[in-house]
């Protein structure tokens, strides 16, 4: 098993050179990423835009070792994590990724409670650690007396505070939100969006892809993606090394 | 995580309740079947193994060579088992054992009709039934001696200890009660409710029948030694007859073990409790095809369950799950249902108890149901089964990348399950084609049974030698009663004539011969049974040395005008032929028609039955009566009569036997594999209900949607069909290969078959799919 370097500040926590993704079909090849460089240090919150089928979703699946790319480099966390096999990318996320989705993507069947413990029951906690640090999650989320309601319960803000809880419950040192507030009204979307800048005051890394200008301005950092390739990188605040 | 394993699993549950259920149920029950199959095949395999000596115990049998074929018969001369003891070292004892119509056993003013059985004293060194009271080394040791069933002890001897004490047995000398037995296991070959000792009846018998080796009625048991060499012994043993009869005769002898007789082949003469072994394997085909279907149910189920389930195996992915991981969640999650089922199979196996033993013919022990063995394949089965099953859909649903999971739209077709659902019904339509063939079967054998043109014949036996001198009295007063139609005297049953004898005829060629059957009944026969005379004319009660042989007799023998022709079997007994009679299955349809010779007994005395004809109309007024007359006429004796259609039923006990248990396995396959189809029409219309409500904005009709929907059904219903009905359509012809006489298979009751699985599936699916295309357009889009 690779193990990944030491995170020092002035080390990319994330760096591409040459990404390429081809989806091959019988009769098709469609190329989703082409030789996208980019590098991301740790404590950046890194907001990834560009129209639809640009290819977002797609480096942040690859960036989130959900997939492999096709070709060129992928080092994280200072190993090359590029040709990694499931059950090495499985073991990297659960221990460094938290993730955060437009559609919250939690389980039906489990309550509140149960879908954030679900990161540590993977990672082999202890049930009373697992109890405490679940309920000071919950805490801090303002979702204690939802622990044990399902899903289906809540409204979509809260759906996607549980899911933010369950990215974050693992205390992963980087967080890859796909559309946080897609699904959410303005006020939950700015909640979701109020929640994912304390993280990153709290120094995580967090790249967010995302259609809407004024929740990318929360980072700091945005990289626009047209038809697979960078095609600008703007700084909006300076980073706090 | 197995807490979180269960947690989702029972919330699974609780989720799917219709496909869970489904899946559920149709598991139990089919697993129910298998622990019943189970404990019955158990039963049967046991059978005699409870002796001591089990191991070293054999029955001989005889094999009789005749131009015709050869005859396999289960009975010996009498002294043969002395003679073999004398002459061969390695057995250490020889049994004789004679088996004795049902006699009356009294003691005082009680009477009961019970089985009796005669034999050697040495019975209990071989048997070792369990004693309630008295010495199993002496019990047969003395002449008159009698040990009797502990059923009997309680009959005769309700608050007194039987032992010493004498009982009556009609035409024997009063016996003394040395014994009194445990209840029978169940698992015996020998069934009896008294043993008496045969000197008791042998010592009766003058010096030639004691030695007459051509006469056979003995069943010869022996206990051989240990360490016996066996071939040899079976070498000797086979050609000892001939030696014993000075070299005249080609019958030769076999040793069949013990734990051999109940499941052996059938022979001639054999009042062994047997079973088919062909029933056996036949039943636990069934039951795999059941557990099969069932499992492939559970299958299908789950797969189109986890089409749903890929979302949230994505999530699971991200957040860290490796693959071992869930497929880890699979197999504990069906390891769960599929011990629920277990469990549930054990309850609905105890309640189907009653139900298996009338469709096995056999009562099995109920503690065998629940014995170790049963738990012991009940668990190997549950984690075999769980392996098996959580393996598979762990490969199938896990074969995904993490990302491809999280995209997947479920998808409404899937080949695997398709294919699944095909097999279930090619396996029920396979076996409901077989089921209607063997009632076809059954059906011809009713058609062409004796009395089949509708009168009621009712079986009277005379059990008793005052009964028997009053055959004539009683026959004439019975055919007096309102509904009675005819009377005859007869000497056996004629659904199962299993007298035989050689006969020799006028211009018959050297070295030809066969065996005639053999039925002595009086004149009143043919009317009784309603049996034509094609030629001649029947007998008359003053008539001796006249016979009437069936038309297979005639064809055998080759005459052209047999009317005045004479037949003999010696030369004292020469008869001569005054009519023929069409021929009539006196055996079951297994066998072809056997010639048959039927003759009048010298005297009326000489027969053991009465049948009479009863019109349909005035059975229960003519039996009352009957009954009546007969008590007044012989008040010692028990009254006691049957149906002959009841002794025809247990002719063909085997054949109605499997034809219920195939009957009832191919309507719970069809069931299972209907509820399966439910449940995956249920998942098949979640995931298209969206597509309905595209089409039917676009202008599709109802009628479009519905046919649209039906239209695949019906094609792999097709080649189910014709899968299935090829398949039932072999194993039918298979199966009626037993006969000699079959049924047809004819085109309509393939193409009924067929219908009928269309109607199934098209009102298993049909109510669905027209509900759901009942959906308002704008429902439906909503609906995801």
């Amino acid at each position: 098993m690779p193990s990944t370097g030491m995170l020092r500040a002035d080390v990319p926590m994330i760096h591409t050179a040459s990404l390429c993704k081809l989806y091959t079909t019988e009769e098709v090849e469609t190329s989703a990423l082409n030789n996208v460089n980019i590098d991301i240090l740790p404590g950046e919150f890194v907001s990834i835009m560009g129209p639809s089928g640009c290819g977002k979703s797609t480096l942040l699946n690859i960036l989130g070792l959900l997939d492999n790319p096709s070709s060129g480099s992928y080092r994280f966390m200072g190993a090359e994590v590029a040709k990694f096999g499931e059950r090495e990318r499985a073991n990297l996320r659960k221990r460094n990724i938290g993730f955060v989705f437009q559609s919250f993507n939690l389980i039906d069947e489990l309550t509140v409670f149960e879908n954030v413990e679900l990161p540590l029951l993977y990672l082999g906690v202890s049930a009373s650690d697992r109890k405490r640090q679940v309920e000071e999650t919950l805490e801090r989320m303002n979702l204690m007396a939802r622990r044990n309601h399902f899903p289906q319960q809540l409204s979509g803000g809260q759906q996607q505070r549980v899911a933010v809880s369950r990215a974050i419950i693992a205390n992963p040192s980087l967080i890859l939100a796909d559309e946080p507030t897609g699904n959410l009204d303005t006020a939950h979307g700015d909640e979701v969006m109020k929640l994912l800048t304390d993280l990153h005051e709290a120094g995580t890394t967090i790249v967010m892809v995302t259609h809407s200008p004024a929740y990318a301005d929360y980072g700091t950092r945005t990289i626009h993606l047209l038809d697979g390739k960078v095609v600008t990188e703007n700084i909006l605040r300076a980073h706090r090394a | 995580m197995l807490k979180h394993y269960i947690r989702i699993t029972i919330r699974q549950f609780s989720r799917h309740r219709i496909s869970t259920a489904i899946s559920l149920i149709g598991l139990a029950v089919a697993i129910a079947c298998g622990l019943l199959v189970l404990a019955f095949v158990r039963h049967e395999k046991s059978f005699d193994r409870f002796h001591e000596h089990a191991d070293r115990i054999v029955r001989v049998y005889e094999k009789q060579v005749y131009p015709t074929g050869d005859l396999w018969v289960a009975v010996t001369p009498y002294p043969l088992a002395p003679a073999l003891q004398r002459d061969f070292s390695e057995i250490e004892a020889a049994v004789r054992v004679y088996y004795g119509r049902q006699l009356i056993v009294s003691r005082g003013t009680d009477r009961f009709l019970q089985y009796p059985l005669f034999a050697d004293s040495q019975f209990f060194r071989l048997f070792s039934y369990r004693f309630r009271a008295g010495d199993p080394a002496t019990a047969l040791a003395l002449k008159n001696s009698v040990v009797i069933s502990s059923e009997v002890a309680g009959k005769l001897f309700p608050d007194e200890n039987p032992i010493g004490k004498p009982i009556q047995v009609n035409g024997m000398p009063d016996l003394t009660v040395t014994g009194v037995l445990d209840p029978l296991p169940a698992n015996t070959h020998l069934r009896f409710d008294l043993l008496v000792s045969l000197p008791t009846v042998s010592d009766t018998w003058p010096p030639e029948q004691k030695e007459a080796w051509g006469t056979n009625a003995f069943v010869t048991y022996l206990l051989l030694a240990p360490a016996v060499n066996r071939a040899d012994f079976d070498a000797r043993l086979e050609g000892s007859l001939k030696k014993y009869r000075d070299g005249q005769g080609t019958t030769t002898l076999y040793p069949q073990p013990l734990t051999d007789i109940h499941l052996g082949p059938s022979f001639v003469a054999d009042n062994a409790q047997r079973s088919d072994p062909q029933r056996i394997s036949l039943f636990i085909f069934a039951a795999v095809l059941v557990l099969l279907i069932a499992g492939l149910n559970f299958v299908n189920l789950a797969t189109a369950q986890a089409n749903l389930r890929f979302r949230e195996l994505g999530v699971r992915s991200c957040l860290g799950a490796a693959l071992g991981d869930l497929r880890r969640q699979i197999l504990c999650e069906t390891a769960i249902i599929t011990g629920l089922a277990s469990l549930l199979a054990l309850a609905i196996g105890e309640l189907a108890y009653p139900l298996g033993q009338s469709l096995f013919g056999t009562s099995f022990p109920r503690q065998d149901l629940l014995s170790l063995p049963s738990f012991a394949a009940l668990v190997a089965g549950w984690i075999l089964i769980s392996l098996a099953i959580g393996t598979y859909l762990g490969l199938i649903t896990t074969r995904r990348t993490t990302i491809r999971w999280l995209k997947v739209q479920p998808s409404g077709r899937s080949l695997v399950r398709t294919v699944l659902v095909i097999c279930q019904f090619v396996v029920s339509i396979g076996m409901i084609l077989v089921a209607l063939v063997m009632v076809r079967q059954q059906n011809l054998a009713m058609a062409t049974r004796l009395g089949a043109s509708g009168e009621q014949i009712l079986i009277v036996p005379l059990r008793s030698d005052d009964t028997r001198e009053k055959t004539e009295t009683l026959r004439q007063a019975l055919r007096a009663v309102t509904g009675v139609k005819a009377v005859t005297a007869l000497d056996q049953i004629p659904n199962d004539i299993e007298n035989s004898s050689t006969f020799d005829w006028e211009g018959q060629p050297p070295d030809q011969t066969f065996l005639l059957n053999v039925c002595g009944a009086d004149e009143h026969f043919f009317a009784t049974f309603g049996v034509r005379l094609t030629e001649g004319r029947a007998y008359t009660t003053t008539e001796q040395d006249v016979c009437i042989l069936n038309e297979a007799a005639v064809r055998k023998i080759g005459w052209d005008d047999p009317i005045g022709k004479v037949i003999g079997s010696g030369p004292d007994a020469r008869a001569t032929v005054v009519g023929v009679v069409e021929d009539f299955h006196f055996t079951s349809l297994r066998n072809e028609i056997a010639p048959l010779v039927m003759f009048p007994r010298e005297s009326p005395s000489a027969y053991g039955l009465l049948a009479v004809s009863l019109d349909p109309n005035d059975i229960g007024a003519a039996g009352r009566e009957i009954e009546k007359r007969f008590t007044q006429i012989c008040p010692a004796t028990p009254y006691s009569s049957s149906f002959f259609d009841e002794t025809f039923a247990r002719l063909y006990a085997e054949e109605i036997r499997a034809q219920k248990l195939v009957g009832a396995f191919a309507a719970l396959a069809i069931l299972l594999a209907c509820l399966g189809l439910y449940g995956l029409a249920i998942f098949s219309l979640q995931r298209r209900t969206k597509e309905m409500g595209i089409r039917r904005v676009f202008g599709a009709s109802m009628r479009n949607i519905i046919s649209l929907h039906t239209r695949e059904h019906v094609i792999w219903l097709i080649a189910a069909n014709a899968v299935g009905l090829t398949l039932g359509l072999l194993v039918s012809r298979h199966w009626l290969e037993r006969f000699a006489y079959r049924t047809s298979i004819p085109w309509w009751l393939l193409a009924a078959v067929a219908a009928a699985s269309v109607l199934l599936v098209a009102l298993t699916v049909g109510i669905q799919t027209i509900r759901a295309a009942r959906t308002k357009p704008v429902e439906s889009l909503r609906y995801e």
